[in-house]
């Protein structure tokens, strides 16, 4: 595991913890925005792994959204 | 305003198609006229769903009206793709940006690009049956349309249906829900019986390749990676070589985060909800066998009936485009500045598809003439009316006459051999003679490519390899060159 997919698991457990859907959204758009430069300078590796991690916040935010919206029902 | 600049930018991606020189490439023939009056009345399995439109239509166009290939190929193939992926995502998005992303996408230009263009139509369709999926009303209606989709490509109906069945999963599933869908399934069934049948009686190319994929070759096809398939990028766009895979292009991730900004907007309707699923569903299963979890995709084709169809994983770009068609517009329709950001992205647009607006795109975007001497060659063999085989190596080329009469055999095929050199030493060999005559082989031909598509070295036109092989079967004692037809070298065997 490298330090990257660490810092990923407790960014992802402080934003399940906040129980805040939104902040996920948040967290994928800025990931996505980070891998921008990073695929510009060809640090492939790092670059490739955050967008990874945007498309696994943007299915975090649906699961809480939907969660949310069958309580509601 | 919006809506001008919007066909303004379609107008010059597809500008190379106004053309009265043929688009053939890729997947998409050219046809003599000799080879349309071949052309069967009913339905012939070779052309599987595409039989009647393909077959019939160009039959009646070509031979009876007397229209030339060339203007038949964009009067009913290209222009009706242009309109119809306009139309039809324009009644899914309701918007003008979405029909700018539907149907000028890197995925879309790189099936026209590569001449797909049945895949084409079915994928300039799936907004619109879609939506009439979603919609569970007028059953008959739907039913004709989906049947429409279906003899164009079942695949990318089956993707269609396949979302719908989602979003009945979003809004409830019911028992009318899915008889709505069954009837509709079971309509498009019996206006496709035409293939269907002849299908499951024969042992056609299609049958035998879906039984010969396997877990290998799914990984070989696996081309795009996940930040290619969630941003929208094709892995081979802008070349469109096969095989030939680009670096990531960073830009388009913007497309992606403009797609999912829409989940911050309010309000999160079911529908943004869902089409948030189709992006990342399809986006995950579009890369196949590469990571993240590439596994699931090997499953999926091992134990899932019917998902071998699926061993090209790019049809599930299909899910991404149809939602950033609605998510990127539904995005900028939130802010307070819609048009203002409306064109910002119609220019960033333009911007990441440069290349089409450039006119660098390669494929149907390059428009030829057929070269005259192909022209000659078709007179030649059609004035000989004894029945004979033609052998062209290392196969024939796109513009090269082969009909009932006089079939055209590829030495890739005949030899077994896949490189030029291999081919060329089977017919050095003491047996070559003999073979191709028992084949009843009348002339070798080596093609003059005018299209780049034989010759190659790295993937690329090479001159010398064609002078090459023109060379060393110029040599062969027991074959006689026959008359003049300038670059292509035609060989009778002398038996």
């Amino acid at each position: 595991m490298k330090p990257q997919d660490i810092a990923f698991i407790i960014v992802v457990m402080v934003l399940i913890a906040l129980r805040r859907p939104n902040y996920f959204i948040y967290a994928g758009l800025s990931c996505l925005a980070l891998a921008i430069p990073l695929f510009t300078l060809w640090v492939f590796f790092t670059a490739q792994h955050l967008v990874w991690y945007a498309g696994f916040f943007f299915l975090l935010f649906i699961l809480f959204s939907l969660r949310r919206q069958h309580k509601v029902q | 305003m919006i809506f001008i600049a919007v066909l303004i930018v379609i107008a010059l991606v597809f500008s190379p198609w106004a053309t009265f020189a043929t688009l053939s490439s890729g997947d998409w023939p050219f046809l003599f006229v000799e080879n349309i009056k071949e052309f069967s009345w009913i339905p012939e399995i070779r052309y599987l769903w595409l039989a009647p439109y393909y077959q019939i239509v160009t039959k009646i166009v070509v031979q009876y009206l007397r229209v030339p290939w060339e203007i038949t190929e964009k009067l009913f193939w290209f222009l009706p793709f242009v309109l119809l992926s306009l139309w039809s995502s324009y009644r899914l998005t309701k918007s003008a940006l979405g029909s700018l992303i539907y149907t000028t996408n890197t995925y879309a230009l790189m099936i026209v690009g590569g001449g797909q263009l049945g895949v084409a139509f079915a994928y300039a369709l799936a907004p619109l049956v879609l939506k009439f999926l979603m919609e569970t009303k007028k059953i008959m209606l739907t039913g004709l349309i989906v049947a429409l989709q279906v003899s164009f490509d079942p695949r990318i109906t089956a993707l269609t249906v396949i979302a719908a069945l989602i979003y009945y999963g979003f809004i409830g599933v019911t028992l009318r829900k899915l008889f709505f869908v069954g009837i509709c399934v079971g309509i498009a069934g019996i206006f496709n019986l035409y293939w269907i049948v002849p299908l499951l009686n024969s042992h056609a190319p299609i049958a035998q390749q879906l039984g010969e994929t396997t877990i290998a070759s799914i990984k070989f096809l696996s081309f795009a990676t996940f930040e290619q398939t969630i941003s929208l990028v094709h892995p081979n766009w802008p070349e469109n070589i096969f095989g030939k895979i680009y670096f990531m292009q960073p830009e388009f991730l913007v497309v992606a985060i403009l797609a999912f900004s829409s989940l911050i907007f309010k309000p999160k309707t079911t529908k943004v909800l869902y089409f948030a699923v189709i992006a990342l569903i399809g986006a995950f299963l579009a890369k196949g066998a590469n990571p993240p979890f590439g596994e699931v995709y090997i499953w999926l084709f091992t134990y899932v009936p019917g998902f071998s169809l699926f061993r090209d994983p790019s049809k599930f770009y299909l899910y991404p485009v149809l939602a950033f068609s609605v998510l990127i517009p539904f995005a900028i329709q939130s802010t307070k500045k819609i048009r203002f950001f409306s064109l910002l992205f119609i220019l960033f647009w333009s911007f990441t598809i440069r290349e089409a607006l450039l006119g660098q795109l390669s494929g149907t975007f390059k428009p030829t003439t057929v070269p005259h001497e192909y022209v000659r060659l078709k007179d030649f063999l059609v004035s000989q009316q004894e029945p004979f085989q033609t052998l062209w190596i290392p196969e024939r080329q796109r513009f090269g006459f082969a009909s009932k009469l006089h079939p055209a055999v590829d030495a890739r095929l005949l030899t077994g051999e896949s490189s030029i050199s291999g081919i060329l030493a089977w017919i050095n060999s003491k047996d070559a003679q003999r073979e191709l005559s028992s084949r009843n082989i009348k002339y070798i031909v080596v093609g003059y490519d005018s299209r780049g598509e034989l010759f190659l070295t790295d993937r690329k036109y090479d001159e010398t390899v064609y002078d090459e092989t023109l060379d060393q079967v110029t040599k062969i004692s027991w074959l006689h060159k026959e008359g003049e037809f300038g670059k292509i070298g035609v060989f009778e065997v002398v038996h």
